[in-house]
């Protein structure tokens, strides 16, 4: 007879709402209130001076001569998402390993120098051409030049931790005419419909070092209509001996044995 | 004398095992899953009750019963995905082994456990106990398990054709590869210099687009016609990795082969991440290549099948809205790239459509001149307008309302002047409308969500059904299954019952589900309360006859 206790306890209530609700399917219910974890354009405080310590942690970051990457973008059109992620080690500037990500995409590239091969999905390796002067940086230097230029407003948030450093966070909403006007990698692939585009940097604050990068945005195609890409870029190991490129154990193999 | 009796002890323990997993799926798992620490006190307690209310003699047999239907229940039902070679043999070492477990330990008849092993393997085969969560508010009129492979996509893209007379559902459905058609088929590869190898790559991640279509009273599943493939957006199909993997097709017999490849060599993945702050372009760049490159070889294909698409009624090119409505052209300047859907938004009846840009969208009037915009929207970067928008119904007025699956979900309402009216905005930042529907029994449309639990604070979204009402949604039902993705409704029968198909995500799993109003869930609750209340008479019968003897 122990149950007794229990259908006299003080949370019968509690029970009984729970036993109508089960018994009737929680007819009646609202939506659920749960907090959201995203912020709104307007909080932090205005940083008039941030474009500068922006283009200041950006060009420290181009003496920077060995560093890791980690990238994802994020692209979400109706109900359904995919995800793209870089990872890898660059050694300013003519030195790389990375691999790319997505669904069943596996891939690296590799470049010494000016012998260049990319692992295809079958694991192969091919040589191509090498690419001038690999850094991120110089991108990060040119996009906050121009900004600070025609005096974007920024809004400095609280302080986080990004990896191992405690940093500053900064976070600017750049016109999509603005963007569109700075120089793209490839013209074959220009983009033809851009959105306003939200960045958030992430500056360390005992080394001064751009950490992390995000950025939001709505683009769109004229077939599929808008999607959202939403970008995240992480350096670190700045000048770590981790950070060193190693020629890759298969690549070398496989051009040991041509026959292969 | 013996044989009737048996034969009811039978039906018994089949109704029995049927019944435990029945109370398992709707009422303890919605119990511990939605309503937190309260939810497993109650659990606590119908189990406390229950195991009390058994007569002292049965008990042995009565819990290992039990015991023995829920594990196996749950352990058919969680091998119901795997392919038929892996299925079979683990499902018999399951059942021998559980079957002989049980008899050792409770002594039940040898015949009354095979039975009902046998009534729960037939169940599962027709439908996993997984799914059983749907009974509570929709008949599954069909339960589709394609082979797939997750990594290849997260789930099976649904796209839902019109054919003339009723309409069809399309996915795909994994290739199992034969070694020797595979590389006849190989010499097909001709599209493009680098096709050859893209086949090879694809080895036993090639997929058929297949048609599901209701044949008198039941469904069947065949290779997706010619006609069929002309009406099919072939965005719905690549949705799952677009725009880093894009797609390719080609014709093999009487299917239409669908593999992806990487959209881009690595080199040209390695310049880009050399200029991350210009993530945004690069990736809206890439888009509109991987989109023109599948776009032309979708044209290519359906040149190969001697198909055209029909075509489309309205189309924007270089910012203007052309078309014909009634005798009427249509010729409007507009801010968007794309039409969303034709519709009644800034009252009832008119004929009106809702086009889309970037964070922008725009309603054009059709019923006068040369049609004009009547209504402008801007989303904002925080609030953004992605394409993830549903149209339907909120009341029985012939007026539509746009479903934003921005976070937080909006439902917006059209008006003439000023911003546009906010009739809902979600409390929570999960919340998805799936869209509006109003089936057969119902006085006003449903509204399809997959919102999270009530009191748990998780994003885990359950598939649920509410009515608004001055500014409020309330909930008409819950159904306790996660994963629910890609709803849409579908008519296989012009004039015939509204249906919802869906996929469940990470799975090759699809179902078809019919709305009934068969109160379930009261009804087991019910029947459990009623054996738990015969149990206790019984109990207290048999103490009186003891005392007495």
């Amino acid at each position: 007879m122990r149950n007794r206790k229990w259908v006299n306890g003080r949370n019968i209530a509690a029970w009984a709402v729970c036993l109508v609700g089960l018994t009737f399917g929680a007819v009646g219910c609202t939506p659920a209130q749960q907090p959201f974890n995203t912020v709104d354009v307007e909080e932090g405080t205005p940083a008039p001076d941030a474009w500068k310590t922006l283009v200041k942690a950006a060009l420290l970051g181009e003496q920077v001569q060995m560093y890791k990457i980690k990238m994802s973008v994020d692209v979400a059109r109706g109900s359904t998402h995919s995800t793209f992620s870089v990872y890898g080690s660059i050694n300013v500037p003519e030195r790389a390993l990375v691999s790319f990500h997505e669904n069943t995409t596996n891939i690296q590239y590799y470049q010494q120098g000016l012998c260049a091969y990319q692992q295809l999905n079958n694991g192969r390796w091919t040589q191509t051409n090498a690419i001038d002067n690999l850094d991120v940086f110089p991108s990060y230097v040119r996009l906050m030049q121009s900004a600070m230029v025609n005096n974007i407003p920024v809004r400095q948030l609280k302080d986080t931790f990004v990896v191992d450093e405690y940093c500053q966070v900064f976070k600017a909403t750049l016109p999509s005419s603005f963007t569109a006007s700075l120089p793209i990698w490839d013209k074959a692939v220009e983009p033809k419909y851009m959105g306003d585009i939200e960045y958030t940097f992430y500056v360390g604050k005992t080394d001064g070092q751009l950490r992390e990068i995000t950025t939001k945005s709505v683009e769109s195609t004229a077939e599929t209509g808008a999607f959202q890409i939403q970008s995240d870029t992480t350096l670190f190991d700045l000048n770590n001996d981790r950070a060193k490129v190693m020629l890759p154990k298969d690549l070398i193999a496989q051009l040991e044995s041509p026959g292969q | 004398m013996q044989k009737p009796r048996l034969f009811f002890e039978w039906l018994l323990f089949i109704a029995w095992t049927l019944f435990v997993n029945a109370v398992d799926t709707w009422l303890i798992t919605p119990l511990v899953e939605d309503y937190a620490i309260q939810g497993i006190v109650v659990v606590f307690l119908i189990v406390v009750l229950w195991l009390t209310s058994i007569p002292k003699h049965w008990r042995k047999k009565w819990i290992s019963m039990t015991l023995f239907g829920l594990l196996l229940g749950q352990g058919l039902s969680d091998i119901a995905s795997y392919p038929l070679h892996t299925r079979i043999p683990l499902g018999l070492l399951m059942c021998v082994g559980l079957l002989a477990t049980t008899y050792w330990f409770s002594k039940i008849r040898f015949t009354t456990l095979v039975v009902s092993t046998l009534s729960l393997v037939i169940v599962n085969a027709a439908l996993p106990v997984s799914e059983w969560p749907f009974l509570t508010h929709f008949d599954v009129a069909y339960y589709g398990r394609m082979n797939f492979d997750p990594a290849d996509m997260s789930s099976l893209p649904i796209s839902v054709v019109d054919t003339g007379h009723g309409q069809v559902v399309v996915t795909v459905n994994n290739v199992k590869e034969d070694r020797v058609q595979f590389e006849k088929n190989a010499a097909n590869a001709v599209d493009t210099p680098d096709a050859l190898s893209n086949y090879l790559h694809a080895y036993r991640h090639r997929y058929t687009l297949i048609e599901v279509a209701e044949k008198d009273t039941h469904f069947v599943v065949k290779p997706a016609t010619p006609d069929v493939i002309a009406k099919i957006d072939p965005d719905k199909l690549v949705g799952a990795f677009f725009p880093y993997t894009r797609a390719y097709w080609t014709v093999s017999g009487n299917q239409v082969l669908q593999y992806m490849t990487p959209a881009e060599t690595p080199r040209n993945f390695m310049l880009m991440s050399m200029f991350p702050a210009d993530f945004p372009a690069n990736t809206s760049g890439l888009a509109l290549q991987t989109d023109s490159r599948e776009r032309a070889n979708w044209q290519s294909l359906l040149n190969t099948l001697g198909v055209t698409p029909p075509a489309t009624r309205f189309t924007i090119e270089n910012g203007v809205l052309t078309g014909k409505f009634g005798n009427r052209q249509i010729h409007v300047p507009v801010h968007a790239t794309h039409v969303l859907y034709e519709g009644s938004f800034t009252a009832p009846n008119a004929h009106e459509l809702l086009v889309q840009g970037v964070n922008r969208l725009q309603v054009i009037s059709l019923d006068e001149g040369s049609g004009r915009v009547v209504a402008d929207y801007r989303g904002t970067v925080n609030r953004p307008l992605v394409n993830d928008i549903k149209i339907g119904r909120i009341d029985n007025t012939n007026r539509d309302v746009i479903f934003v699956n921005s976070s937080p979900a909006v439902i917006l309402e059209v008006t003439t002047s000023g911003p546009w009216k906010t009739l809902y905005t979600a409390p929570n930042p999960s919340l998805r409308f799936e869209g509006s529907f109003k089936f057969a029994g119902d006085r006003a449309p449903e509204i399809i969500t997959n919102d999270p639990s009530f009191i748990r604070d998780t994003p885990t979204r359950y598939f649920s059904s509410y009515t608004y009402r001055d500014g409020q949604l309330y909930r008409n039902w819950r159904v306790y299954r996660t994963n629910v993705v890609n709803v849409q409704p579908v008519q296989f029968k012009q004039g015939g019952p509204t249906y919802l198909v869906a996929s469940i995500y990470s799975t090759g799993m699809f179902v078809i589900l019919k709305r009934h109003y068969w109160p379930v869930v009261p009804l087991v609750s019910g029947l459990l309360a009623l054996v738990v209340i015969c149990g206790w008479v019984i109990r207290f019968r048999n103490r009186g006859v003891v005392r007495h003897a």
